[in-house]
């Protein structure tokens, strides 16, 4: 146990993290509260809370913006795309860690190789790939491009989890007379279910989040994902930081409640980097 | 004999179903990456709008890169990012961690709050900072309010004070997950010697230095690296959207250099011989990065 003895060093230490943290949130705070305030009262008092609690920012905003519709599309695109993710890494990374097959080294080789690419180098052939398969402007081609990217992370996290699997319990299971097929689905993916719950909400966020593919991919407005559409707000809405601030929390909601509620898995699964 | 055969039966099948296994990540990999990759490469000896037939043209492309001073002020930008940027995300998450190691009442919710912002869209994270950094952003109201009228400053007009506060943006939102990665190390390191350093009546001060940086350096070293790679391969968000390369091309990198000429000039040959200078710089770095580590588990 570690000495919780109160000394003016651990006060110190205590005032640094608190007033870290009243610097990290604080950007955050003011945003929401800003929401509730309408543009001729903000006009007067930028700083303090409101003086009444307004909805009209979210009202002109549910007018502006079809969120239903955006909001559908980002599930749609996150939905699949997160259990595409799943399903392929998952499959490669049991592959990888515990099935011997021929060119394993030279796909290990390839994936590390292609890793730390960025986005930029490929935009040009994978719009003009993407184009000529007739995936521009569709949900189905954003989804292959988020599932493809995330595979070198996830492959890897799922083969490090794979790997610590005891082949004890496999062979019993060959014995049996199970199949590789079997096994996977049997034995690996219920052994894995807190590493498929991680690699799941961060992928959730990130896709959520992304910005660049979402924007050059889909160019029509009605395909188009709720963060996508959210960068037109600055735009159209101009020193009306209130409505800005009101969009840009509308795209935050279900970010927050993920965030609120894996929050340990969240943790854990941006930690497993650590062992990278 | 027979169980030679039945053996190698065996091999047969496992080696089938583990290419099975990973042929669906195989084949998006091959399709959207690596071939991606060696079309980049072909596409920047050819002139290309992006409709027609692309021109082969040699080494032109590369030729008027490398003479234009476009190039070299976006690259600059690059270094000028990764000059402040590296040792301010590479250290302050650490002490950070540090700190959050002393277990000090309310750690846990400290913990929470350094992390939240990460799970942010740069979407909202950029345009919020953007606005509060605004000439009639909250920030220059409230120097003006308080009479330091001096320090209200068009913070986006220069890359002088663009690019430094951008980098601190984006140690404000990104610090959580280096120090959840900090965190995640120093709780590897032996509960007794830290006891013992508790014992010997060590400030957290003298805990940091003779305990937790030797045993972090490796992570450090990692960290360093990673932010070193961020600086030429994640910057597009922010740019994209707090200063949109401007003015001019005073935040430009050439990540967004390359996007630029690509869908707004569509010049495709230029913007890919720009794409094979990124992935050359960027491979450089992860073969030093590779080297590095692959000595350092020896």
């Amino acid at each position: 146990m570690k000495s919780k003895k109160f000394t003016p060093s651990r006060v110190f230490v205590f005032l640094l993290l608190a007033f870290t943290a009243l610097g990290t949130l604080a950007p955050f705070f003011y945003m929401v509260m800003t929401t509730f305030k309408e543009k001729s009262e903000y006009m007067v008092n930028m700083f303090g809370l409101p003086k009444k609690i307004s909805f009209f920012n979210y009202k002109i905003i549910f007018e502006n913006y079809d969120i239903f519709r955006l909001n559908i599309n980002s599930f749609v695109v996150v939905t699949i795309s997160v259990i595409g993710t799943l399903i392929v890494t998952s499959m490669a990374g049991y592959s990888m860690a515990k099935l011997d097959f021929k060119g394993k080294k030279l796909l290990y080789a390839l994936i590390a190789f292609c890793m730390i690419m960025p986005g930029q180098v490929l935009m040009i052939p994978v719009y003009h790939i993407l184009s000529k398969l007739g995936l521009i402007n569709s949900l189905l081609g954003l989804i292959l491009i988020y599932v493809t990217s995330s595979i070198p992370f996830a492959t890897f996290l799922f083969q490090v989890n794979c790997k610590s699997i005891d082949d004890g319990i496999i062979e019993a299971a060959k014995i049996e007379g199970a199949g590789f097929i079997k096994i996977y689905i049997k034995i690996i993916l219920p052994l894995i279910k807190p590493t498929l719950a991680a690699v799941a909400i961060l992928q959730f966020i990130s896709y959520w989040n992304e910005l660049f593919w979402a924007m050059i991919l889909v160019q029509k407005e009605s395909q188009r994902t709720l963060t996508v559409a959210l960068v037109s707000l600055t735009g159209r809405f101009g020193s009306n930081m209130p409505l800005v601030y009101t969009g840009l929390f509308i795209n935050c909601i279900p970010i927050i409640i993920i965030f609120f509620i894996f929050q340990k898995q969240l943790i854990k699964g941006t930690s497993a980097g650590a062992i990278k | 004999m027979s169980k030679k055969a039945n053996l190698s039966k065996l091999k047969r099948i496992e080696n089938g179903v583990g290419w099975l296994f990973v042929a669906p990540a195989t084949i998006l990999f091959v399709v959207f990456m690596f071939v991606p990759i060696l079309q980049v490469i072909y596409y920047s000896f050819t002139s290309w709008d992006g409709m027609s037939k692309p021109v082969f043209i040699g080494l032109e492309n590369f030729i008027e890169l490398f003479k234009s001073d476009v190039f070299y002020k976006c690259i600059t930008n690059n270094f000028k990012f990764l000059i402040l940027g590296v040792p301010l995300w590479t250290f302050f998450p650490m002490v950070i961690a540090v700190l959050l190691f002393e277990e000090v009442k309310g750690w846990k919710f400290f913990r929470s709050a350094f992390f939240f912002p990460t799970v942010l869209s740069v979407v909202v994270t950029g345009t919020l900072f953007k606005t509060i950094f605004d000439y009639n952003g909250v920030v220059n109201e409230m120097f003006r309010k308080i009479g330091l009228d001096i320090f209200a400053k068009e913070w986006w007009a220069t890359g002088a004070s663009a690019i430094p506060l951008m980098v601190i943006i984006m140690n404000w939102v990104g610090f959580g997950t280096a120090m959840l990665i900090y965190l995640a190390g120093m709780s590897n390191i032996s509960e007794t010697v830290i006891e013992a350093s508790y014992l010997d009546g060590a400030n957290w001060f003298q805990r940091f230095r003779h305990i937790f940086l030797p045993e972090l350096k490796g992570l450090i070293q990692l960290q360093i690296l990673l932010n070193v790679l961020y600086c030429f391969t994640s910057l597009f968000g922010y740019i994209y959207v707090m200063t949109k390369g401007g003015p001019g091309y005073e935040t430009t990198v050439i990540e967004y250099l390359i996007y630029q000429k690509a869908f707004t000039s569509r010049e495709m040959g230029f913007a890919s011989a720009l794409s094979v200078v990124l992935a050359v710089i960027v491979s450089v770095i992860s073969l030093i990065q590779f080297k590095f580590f692959s000595n350092k588990n020896d």
